[in-house]
């Protein structure tokens, strides 16, 4: 229910305010409820809370960690807000990234020798083409059959979990390893940093960039048929607009976002595949484009505090003892929030149109 | 609980009134919906509210199921006070409101809807639900069967499922907004005779329509509201149906400047509600064809419409063709062959590029409600290169064209931001009427295109028709209201299970063939 209600905020009504309400609520509730878990079990809830901020925002370095922690989620999370916009559920982000991120491999893997300049472009390109096309996929069988796309992608999921697996463990393992991992990326694949002393590298730019760019294609006519697609499919029909080939094309931007992601974490991180590449990134960017209401800033806010959540975390163990997992209940929570907030102001809307058993008909 | 128990209404003293609203005040912002508005409705009688779009008929009916809170005011049910400053988490006990676009859930069955709104949960029994259905539609007079997705049914059948599962819930006031705005004749007689028997039982019924000569006949009372107040309240066999026009459309004219001007005067604007006024044009049907169909055969867009069967239709510049016939006889199917939205199976339609399309359903075809009113007005001339700057808007001169749209389409209290959905029926109306004749079509189809619009509305929508008429565009007006169709048409065609059976020249009028056409008699 709260997905669908935010789906049906348009770009202009998706009030930058209302969302941040809603998220600053949402965050509110929790830290208290987990306030008040960690209270229970004898932590200092002050103390885990510091460790957790100096954990991700205390040092250059550690600021550094969350900033590479968000960059992928921002990315992904705003190629998929125009498809979520006009009501198109893409899960099919893990799997989109852990093809980009093979296809990044396999292209440094087999081409070690060329300059940096033409080969960090090339992994860029084919990460991205490569998880386009596992997006492009599902979208053209919701294009030509209707097939429900939650599913289409989610099954692509499972099937780039285990070509990575057959793949991993087989021709592309790595000599040196036990691990089902491939062999270290050469050097001059790997993404340059940008501030000194950290780890940031420019794909956190190239992430950044997607807001201004998303912004302007609000104003553009085709932002402005993507609304009416995402509005009123009939009616966009009556404009001459096809709505199979904007499915099509929604779905594939979004597999172009995640594929970008998968290359930056190879090629800029990790510098060798694995099957694990994709999470928890790849579900976590969808949550994060909903946190932030579809709007680019609040997904630019969501995705910083998804990123700190998630680097803070690492660091609770050494700084408050705390078992790094109250992360993941940390973050169930906010969605649990954020979910009850967001059905709760659909079902209060001033609109007076309010019916306890009607208002999720097709208006 | 079972339904028969909860309508049945026998020991309460006639002297109490079912309901009653008492001084009911509700602004919305600096705007006065309503202002000391008090009426009652006795068990057992149809009390009409007739008004204006905006008159403040649907928000006091709103404020009576508890979907919106009044400002001030007093509210009693069955003699008891009642919260009425106050939204609440359901309807109204006792209270079912009928809303002109339906509130059923397409995907569910009707017995799965009772089940649903009762939240009885997911044990519930469909069978047990769905015979408490039949049960009150043989008893009420208009049978539906209740395991069928409600999708698949006429619009009729929805409606008359919506109120028998009002019915079994245990309303005993039902709220009838524009019932009879989509319906054919046989649909509006099998609801007459539901209403009749629901208040013979004892029931009380609050009705809202426009149509005046309707409202004599089914209503015992009738309130008139006009600005959001009530300014006349009669008797319906002490009233003649010129008192309640004037009543209706007021002596404002001199008064409002934003009315004057565009030809409506109140003696003009009473005739149409009366439904006296023909239309006249100046333009004489031309020779030259704007459309022609030949030979079509489509299949039908959704269940309980005909498909179309070796269809023939020419239309002319300069001339409206009426399509009669009951619902479901192939409009829905001929509207969008003609709009170029569904492709013949067989034969061949010669259409222009632009065809002006005014489709039946307005929130699900013809605007997208959440969406600004700009956006909605620039659904076709967004393309045109002159409001293009790359891959941008100018956004100066689109707005500037928004407005003048908005000007000449007579859109009365629109701003260029707002969702669409703030505004009325009728001004919607007017909206997608002056989008598509914005783009000079050679052909327009307008699919009953008065349906919920008040009297002034009507007159609006009618002059625009007539002007691109007159313009040299060819129309086709499709609607199951035959004096609709009398008082603007050429000409009028009958289809009848998806065939034209046969034409009927107006200025002839042989309305005794116009019957029998329609009844399938060629």
């Amino acid at each position: 229910m709260s997905l669908l209600s935010l789906t049906h905020r348009t770009p202009r009504q998706a009030s930058f305010g209302r969302g941040l309400v809603n998220l600053l609520t949402a965050v509110a509730v929790v830290a208290g409820l987990v306030a008040a878990l960690l209270a229970m079990v004898g932590v200092d809830p002050a103390g885990t809370a510091q460790a957790m901020w100096s954990g991700s925002f205390g040092t250059l370095r550690s600021t550094g960690e969350t900033l590479i922690r968000a960059t992928p989620l921002l990315l992904i999370a705003l190629a998929l807000i125009p498809s979520l916009r006009a009501g198109l559920y893409n899960i099919g982000a893990p799997g989109q990234m852990a093809f980009g991120a093979l296809a990044s491999t396999v292209i440094a893997l087999q081409a070690p020798t060329l300059p940096s300049a033409i080969l960090v472009p090339a992994c860029a390109i084919g990460g991205c083409l490569a998880g386009a096309l596992t997006a492009f996929l599902p979208g053209l069988l919701k294009a030509t059959w209707r097939a429900n796309e939650i599913i289409t992608t989610l099954a692509m999921n499972f099937i780039a979990v285990a070509v990575l697996g057959y793949l991993l463990t087989g021709v592309m393992q790595s000599d040196f390893a036990n691990l089902p991992q491939s062999d270290s990326l050469p050097a001059n694949s790997a993404l340059p940093t940008f501030i000194p002393g950290t780890r940031t590298h420019i794909g956190l730019l190239v992430a950044l960039l997607a807001v201004p760019l998303l912004w302007a294609a609000d104003r553009s006519r085709l932002g402005y048929r993507l609304r009416i697609f995402g509005a009123n499919p009939s009616l966009a029909r009556q404009a001459q607009i096809r709505p199979g080939r904007y499915t099509i094309w929604l779905m594939t931007l979004g597999g172009a976002g995640a594929g970008l992601a998968g290359w930056m974490q190879v090629a800029a991180l990790d510098h060798r595949l694995y099957v694990g590449i994709a999470t928890p990134v790849g579900y976590a960017a969808l949550f994060v484009a909903l946190l932030g209401a579809l709007h680019p800033l609040g997904t630019v806010l969501a995705a910083l505090a998804f990123g700190a959540l998630l680097h803070g975390g690492d660091s609770l163990q050494v700084g408050a003892g705390v078992s790094p997992e109250i992360v993941q209940v940390l973050l169930g929570l906010i969605l649990l929030a954020y979910a009850i907030r967001a059905t709760t102001s659909a079902a209060t809307g001033t609109e007076g149109r309010t019916r306890s058993w009607t208002f999720w008909k097709r208006s | 609980m079972h339904a028969a128990n909860s309508v049945a209404i026998v020991d309460r003293p006639a002297a109490t009134p079912a309901v009653a609203l008492k001084h009911i005040s509700k602004t919305f912002g600096t705007n006065a919906a309503l202002t000391d508005v008090t009426v009652d409705l006795r068990p057992g009688e149809v009390h009409a509210l007739v008004g204006e779009n905006g008159a403040g008929k649907s928000t006091l009916m709103k404020i009576l199921a508890g979907y919106l809170p009044a400002d001030t005011g007093e509210l009693e049910v069955d003699g008891r006070a009642a919260p009425a400053d106050r939204v609440l988490s359901g309807p109204r006990v006792g209270v079912g409101f009928v809303e002109q676009e339906g509130g059923l859930i397409r995907e569910l069955t009707g017995a799965e809807n009772l089940i649903l709104a009762e939240g009885t949960g997911f044990l519930a029994d469909r069978a047990a639900a769905g015979a408490r259905i039949r049960e009150l539609g043989n008893r009420f007079g208009g049978a539906v069967d209740p395991h069928v997705p409600v999708e698949l049914l006429a619009v009729g059948q929805r409606q008359r499922l919506e109120i028998l599962i009002m019915l079994a819930r245990g309303a005993d006031v039902l709220i009838l907004d524009e019932p009879t705005a989509a319906l054919g004749i046989e649909d509006a007689a099998i609801l007459t005779e539901i209403i009749e028997r629901f208040t013979a039982d004892g029931g009380g019924v609050f009705y809202i329509s426009h149509k005046l000569h309707e409202v004599m006949s089914i209503a015992d009372r009738i309130t008139v509201l006009r600005g959001g107040r009530v300014v006349g309240g009669h008797a319906a066999d002490q009233v003649e149906v010129a008192q309640l026009a004037a009543d209706m459309v007021g002596q404002r004219v001199a008064g409002d400047e934003n009315r004057n001007g565009n030809g409506s005067d109140s003696a003009e604007l009473i005739e149409v509600a009366l439904g006296e006024e023909r239309a006249r044009t100046t333009a004489s049907a031309s020779h030259e064809v704007v459309g022609t169909l030949t030979g079509v055969c489509a299949p039908a867009p959704y269940v309980g419409e005909s498909a179309l069967h070796e269809l023939d239709l020419v239309v002319r510049a300069g001339e409206v063709v009426g399509v009669a016939g009951v619902v479901g006889s192939g409009q829905s199917t001929l509207a969008r062959v003609l709009a170029g939205l569904l492709r013949p199976s067989t034969g061949t339609a010669q259409l222009p590029d632009r065809v002006a399309y005014v489709p039946e359903h307005r929130h699900d075809d013809a605007v997208a409600l959440e969406l600004s009113v700009r956006d909605n007005v620039v659904l076709h001339s967004h393309r045109r290169r002159e409001f293009c700057r790359g891959p941008w808007f100018r956004r100066d001169r689109m707005d500037q064209h928004v407005e003048e749209v908005l000007r000449r389409s007579h859109v009365r209290g629109a701003t260029l931001t707002m969702p669409i959905s703030g505004l009325s029926g009728g001004n919607q109306q007017k909206l997608v009427l002056g989008r598509e004749l914005d783009e000079c079509p050679t052909l327009v189809v307008a699919h009953n295109p008065f349906r919920g619009l008040d009297v002034r509305a009507i007159q609006e929508v009618r002059q625009a028709v007539l002007g691109a008429c007159d313009q040299g565009a060819g129309v086709v007006m499709i609607s199951p209201d035959l004096d609709e169709l009398l008082q603007l048409a050429h000409r009028i065609v009958v289809l009848f299970a998806g065939r034209i059976l046969g034409e009927v020249d107006v200025a002839d009028g042989d309305l005794d063939q116009l019957g029998r056409l329609m009844g399938g008699v060629a």
